[in-house]
């Protein structure tokens, strides 16, 4: 077996609550190196075209890489891969917290559950007996994820649902101690199974095949990190909402159910605000994690409770125009508790809101006004009145209720927190995404908008290359399986000190925005590893990997995926944006939206793909993508 | 009407509002204004002002004519600080 790998995968089949410890394919992992990659892999091979994700044959994989169990920083993640019953392509989450050391010390590198049970159940791995228990869950069901897990005690490594996922919300996720795998409706699947509980433990260590070298690399890698502006620096003072005012100065942050990119009591949600008024001095992080983007809030009558993200803080706040980081603490903490994911709740919410503006929806929210949300967000957890039918996210509300043109999502997935009429490379990575409108699987406003060597984001340089490039190293980065925040520390700390007005900064970034070809080009060099995560790969595994390697890799997977969404019906009909995004300007000066059809045919051309958005069997016969 | 220049959050505490009213017609002349309203306190002006690039209704100027960008009436001009997150 390749070393980093605990070599088995365990299926547990809940219908006939039997299980078995198969071994992992190595091939597969060569190929796919494991977490989301693997994941897919499975998850194509498994099932039908039209499966019913809800149903038992829609198996809920849980997948961890090489890279997990070891001391890494940001490696303690884990990857879930099903079928999406929000959008019915391609579903999968990362989390973080600390199922994914849980899983590597049970010595499992891959949990695929399928079938369905009849009541709650909850099972127990002891890896070191490579035994499973199936156990009654009935006293847990309908508990939050904060008592589940305390009931389940500290001394296993747990991934549990709330009511949301029980009650099968379509944007329900899974939570591992305070992080959820948030997006694409995976708690959805595990609650269509009845299972309210994972808990694995087990003593094995991870195998390298260089460890000293690994050990004396990753305390160089912690120097750079602790010394890096973002990771170092402003990850640990604001966390992920320091990122709030720069959304905000560049227009890109979510009003009023994306009406708008700017939001006027920014401040007042912004990690500069919480630093003072909510930080409460604790900073927390998942396992052997030094950048501690996580910071705990005071929540009346809940006590010290785990702070709202930047999504949270924009999709729960500017986005509903609520400029109070107290109420948004309280609906993240109840969205968490309930295990929903933010990002969709909060542009579900504001969907809502207009249509109730428009007179489309019988209701008595508000943009601005918190009147009545905490009581809906209980609704919608437990599917109860109007609840119900915002369980079923933005697009299904707006197939039933009218107001297609905007819903703010992409094949179903509800869109994060960057607008992309100010960003436009991440409008294209949104249409693009195979699970829909998600930033995290490619961040490409990192470089074009919000990070420190930005290009013009609204012109059509290098819009179609940076999102393939940047979703080929997210799959990667997903399959290690690595924090995605690790690719933030790629811009090194001396851009960072550059003055934008300085000629220095100039000739960087024009020489960035006018490499053209080149730009991909350099990325598929199959060189020496280069970043941290190629040489941890590299040590741990004894396979070399370097930006070419991980390229190569992403690509395949991205067309796996792809080709899984096909074979489920999406077209390139589905690739676009919302019809407020293609059609109304936010920046002055701007005739329209963002202009993604001047783009898109750019981007299927460089994928590799036909004008109708297949991958070619050239594309798929060089990436050794088997269907 | 004013160009509105948004300050940080610490700024904003002391000066009592999350943004100043300046005049100018050009970005240079709106910087200069700044840096002119904060001559007894030159620290803060460094403070807003590093490492940072402006941006006019949330277009870097860079992308414009850098600081002899045109100002109309009511535009905002933020110093903008590079930023990750997710």
């Amino acid at each position: 077996m390749i070393k980093g790998y605990a070599g088995r995968v365990l299926e547990v089949d809940l219908g006939a609550q039997r299980y078995s410890f198969e071994p992992l394919d190595e091939q597969t992992a060569r190929l796919y190196i494991g977490g989301k990659g693997y994941g897919t892999r499975l998850l194509y091979d498994r099932t039908e075209a039209g499966v019913d994700p809800l149903g038992p044959e829609n198996p809920l994989i849980f997948a961890t890489g090489p890279l997990n169990g070891s001391v890494a920083p940001q490696s303690n993640r884990f990857a879930v891969v099903t079928k999406s019953p929000l959008t019915g392509g391609i579903g999968n989450a990362t989390c973080g917290g600390s199922f994914a050391l849980g899983m590597k010390k049970a010595g499992i590198d891959i949990l695929v559950v399928s079938g369905r049970s009849e009541r709650p159940l909850r099972i127990e791995v002891d890896g070191d007996a490579s035994h499973v228990e199936f156990l009654d869950a009935a006293d847990l069901w309908g508990k939050g994820t904060y008592e589940t897990q305390e009931l389940l005690g500290k001394k296993k490594n747990h991934a549990v649902i709330g009511p949301a996922g029980e009650n099968e919300v379509l944007f329900a996720g899974i939570v591992s101690n305070e992080r959820i795998a948030g997006r694409t409706g995976v708690g959805a699947v595990m609650g269509s199974k009845k299972l309210k509980a994972v808990s694995v433990w087990g003593s094995r260590n991870l195998e390298m095949e260089d460890e000293a070298k690994f050990k004396e690399y990753t305390k160089e890698v912690r120097a750079t990190f602790k010394d890096h502006p973002v990771l170092g620096e402003s990850m640990k003072r604001f966390g992920t909402a320091g990122i709030l005012n720069t959304a905000n100065g560049r227009n890109i942050l979510p009003t009023r159910n994306f009406k708008k990119g700017r939001f006027d009591d920014a401040m007042k949600i912004s990690g500069e605000w919480m630093e003072e008024h909510d930080l409460k001095g604790v900073k927390t992080s998942c396992i052997h994690c030094p950048v501690t983007c996580g910071r705990d809030v005071e929540v009346e009558g809940k006590g010290r409770v785990k702070g709202p993200e930047y999504e949270t803080l924009a999709l729960l706040g500017s986005n509903l125009e609520i400029g109070s980081v107290e109420q948004i603490s309280e609906w993240n903490y109840h969205a968490d508790d309930l295990g929903m994911d933010t990002i969709s709740l909060g542009a579900t919410l504001g969907f809502a809101m207009e249509l109730g503006e428009r007179g489309m929806l019988d209701t008595k929210l508000h943009f601005g006004d918190p009147a009545g949300v905490t009581e809906l967000i209980q609704d919608i957890a437990h599917r109860r009145g109007a609840g119900s039918d915002l369980a079923d996210g933005s697009r299904r509300l707006s197939e039933k209720l009218g107001g297609r043109e905007f819903a703010p999502h992409v094949k179903g997935l509800e869109l994060s927190a960057y607008d992309p009429r100010g960003s436009f490379a991440q409008g294209v990575e949104y249409a693009t995404t195979n699970r829909g409108g998600c930033h995290v699987q490619g961040a490409s406003m990192y470089l074009e908008s919000i990070g420190p060597l930005t290009i013009n984001p609204q012109n059509l340089k290098l819009k179609a290359d940076i999102p393939i490039v940047q979703q080929n190293l997210a799959c990667a980065i997903n399959s290690m399986v690595l924090c995605i925040f690790t690719t933030y520390g790629i811009v090194p700390k001396a851009v960072h000190e550059m003055d934008p007005g300085s000629w220095k900064y100039r000739a960087l970034a024009g020489a960035l925005e006018n490499s053209g070809s080149l730009f991909r080009l350099a990325q598929s060099i199959k060189g020496s590893p280069m970043f941290w995560f190629e040489k941890w790969l590299t040590l741990i595994t004894g396979q070399k990997f370097s930006s070419g390697h991980l390229q190569e890799i992403g690509a395949r997977i991205f067309n796996l995926e792809r080709m899984f969404n096909l074979r489920e019906g999406l077209t390139a009909a589905d690739d676009t944006l919302p019809d407020r995004i293609l059609n109304e300007p936010t920046f002055p000066g701007m005739d329209s939206g963002h202009p993604l059809g001047q783009l898109l045919p750019a981007y299927y051309k460089k994928r590799g793909w036909g004008a109708d958005g297949v991958p070619t069997k050239r594309t798929l016969e060089k990436l050794q993508v088997t269907i | 009407m004013p160009i509105y220049v948004e300050v940080t959050y610490d700024m904003s505490k002391q000066l009592g509002s999350h943004r100043l009213e300046m005049e100018g017609s050009t970005v240079r002349e709106v910087v200069e204004a700044v840096r002119a309203r904060f001559a007894d306190d030159p620290a803060m002006f460094e403070t807003l002002t590093a490492r940072t690039a402006v941006a006019v209704n949330g277009v870097l100027v860079r992308f414009r004519d850098r600081q002899e960008t045109k100002l109309s009436d009511g535009d905002t001009l933020g110093f903008v600080k590079a930023a990750a997150g997710g």
